[in-house]
């Protein structure tokens, strides 16, 4: 007789898809070798699977065994079959003879196995009642054992879907995350330039793995030495505010082809932010802080503009201020909106801080950052490189008691040689 | 440590008041959005902020929205001054250069 199923590679497969070999042992199935023990008066009663060269107990009432060799006879003999398979004295039946459980210590007389047969056909193991004597079974309590292992059945189908839903859960969420992070990548400079004297470096710290996030900042040459440092908060979140974040980051750029004044520049941006939109984009606000960046015979010039984005942070000899503010509505609100601009002096050594208002309004437990906090990170930075200062605002970000609700962002310039 | 939002409506003779009290962000926007009033054409509504303890940029937007609504939609707009804190928020934006912002309810 041939111990091993027609469909045994498919068989093994479907093993290895139930996912249930070596898991821990389990009320579910304790219950029902408990029950079937009890209701056919068995010492023994297991809920076996057959593996390639193994029989493991997923549940064994009445025998301290975890699993056995694939010898023919019993449960291997088993799942040869449509079903159940009945053996009343294996001392004498030529079938079982062999068995080490018969021929062993445990001297089993009586056993009864019903195929576990998933919906595709394939038996992985049994559910089986065991005797040190030998019995008879009626065709009613054989009909019961089938039934009981229909339960057994019925319960590993319910956690292989279970386990299905999870892993295409899973699955969606890691393509979500992997789509936002390309999209999310495409909106920020790769790499920060280099700029003579200066040094630059950002953060970013998105509120959602699977969302973009509507913040970003950009830096770039526009000619004579100088330099744009951009940085911007979109409202809303998703792929709306991405087509607006590329559209806001873009027009920035273009603007600064034909002009260096930050005025114009916010006003072109302004103005892209309606024109031709009307009907394909919701509606979005934008605020936007744009410094222009001149080299002098020592430190540079700055000239900040913003679009109702907050002021920049100066951090000066180990204390830090706010930069003086250079409004105008945010952009993407109405038409009329004019902006104002402010300069600045930095010397050697200086660290000015772009940030949006997700950073400010970050809650460290339960209570708001705001512009405080962050100075309060900054504070005592002495000569310390961009790099340096992202760290530290980095560090104020993390821990278990913050709650970054929105994205944030800040870039932040130093000038070397302090 | 976070205020509750409140929001309290009253109407009179084309004059619709919504006070907003306690702390307008990101998780409180919804709350105030699923009461905001439409007002009919030549109305006015009056967006009370003096007990209006914080306010971030999603609070904002939701002022900015009203403005073009209220423009669109032919109603007028007003806003009765919040405290210094929110105030600030709101100068950031320049909202006073495009909406009637007044101390007193009274003063509409």
């Amino acid at each position: 007789m041939n111990d091993v199923p027609e469909d045994e590679p498919e068989r093994l497969a479907a093993i290895r898809r139930y996912d249930v070999l070596d898991t821990p042992r389990d009320g579910a199935f304790d219950r029902i070798t408990a029950l079937a023990a009890k209701h056919f008066d068995v010492p023994i009663a297991i809920v076996s699977i057959v593996d390639r060269d193994r029989i493991w107990f997923k549940s064994h009432h009445g025998i301290d065994v975890e699993e056995i060799g694939r010898d023919p006879g019993l449960c291997a003999s088993a799942i040869l079959q449509d079903g159940p398979w009945v053996v009343e004295d294996a001392a004498v039946d030529p079938r079982t003879l062999a068995n080490p459980l018969v021929a062993g210590e445990l001297g089993l007389r009586f056993y009864a196995g019903a195929p576990l047969t998933t919906l595709d056909g394939h038996n992985l193991g049994t559910l089986c009642v065991i005797d040190q004597q030998p019995r008879q079974i009626s065709d009613e309590e054989t009909r019961t054992l089938s039934d009981m292992a229909a339960i057994v059945m019925d319960e590993l189908e319910l956690r292989l879907r279970s386990r299905q839903v999870i892993d295409r859960e899973l699955e969606l969420r890691e393509q979500a995350e992997s789509m936002a992070r390309s999209l999310q990548a495409s909106l920020l400079p790769p790499v920060l330039p280099a700029i003579e004297g200066a040094e630059v470096a950002a953060l970013y710290r998105p509120a959602s793995k699977s969302e973009v996030g509507g913040d970003f900042y950009d830096v770039f040459e526009v000619g004579n030495g100088c330099w744009a440092l951009v940085i911007g908060d979109v409202s809303g979140k998703g792929a709306d505010a991405a087509a607006v974040t590329a559209l806001a980051r873009h027009a920035v750029r273009t603007a600064f082809l034909t002009s260096t004044d930050p005025t114009e520049v916010l006003t072109t941006l302004n103005r892209a932010m309606f024109v031709g939109l009307e009907g394909t984009l919701p509606r979005h606000h934008c605020t936007v802080g744009v410094v222009l960046i001149h080299p002098e015979e020592e430190g540079f010039t700055a000239t900040l503009a913003a679009a109702g984005h907050p002021p920049p942070l100066l951090a000066r000899d180990g204390a830090v201020q706010e930069c003086p503010e250079a409004g105008g509505p945010p952009v993407g609100w109405h038409g009329d909106a004019t902006f104002g601009t402010a300069k600045l002096q930095l010397r050697p050594g200086d660290g000015l801080v772009l940030y949006t208002d997700g950073l400010s309004e970050t809650r460290v437990d339960g209570r708001l950052l705001d512009t405080v906090g962050i100075a309060a990170a900054l504070e005592g930075a002495q000569d310390e490189s961009a790099s340096q200062l992202v760290e530290r605002l980095a560090a104020t970000l993390k821990g278990e008691d913050v709650d970054v609700r929105d994205d944030a962002a800040a870039l932040v310039m130093t000038v070397s040689g302090g | 440590m976070y205020e509750p939002l409140k929001v309290e409506l009253d109407r009179q003779d084309g004059t619709i008041r919504l006070a907003v009290a306690g702390e307008l962000d990101l998780a409180t926007v919804p709350e105030l959005e699923a009461q905001l009033p439409v007002p009919a054409p030549g109305e006015t509504l009056v967006m009370d902020l003096r007990e209006l303890a914080f306010i971030d940029s999603s609070g904002i937007r939701v002022l900015m929205r009203l403005d073009t609504d209220s423009r669109d939609q032919g109603w007028a707009l007003v806003v009765v001054r919040p405290r210094a804190n929110v105030q600030r928020v709101l100068d950031l934006v320049r909202l006073g250069e495009r909406v009637r912002l007044v101390d007193e309810p009274s003063e509409v």
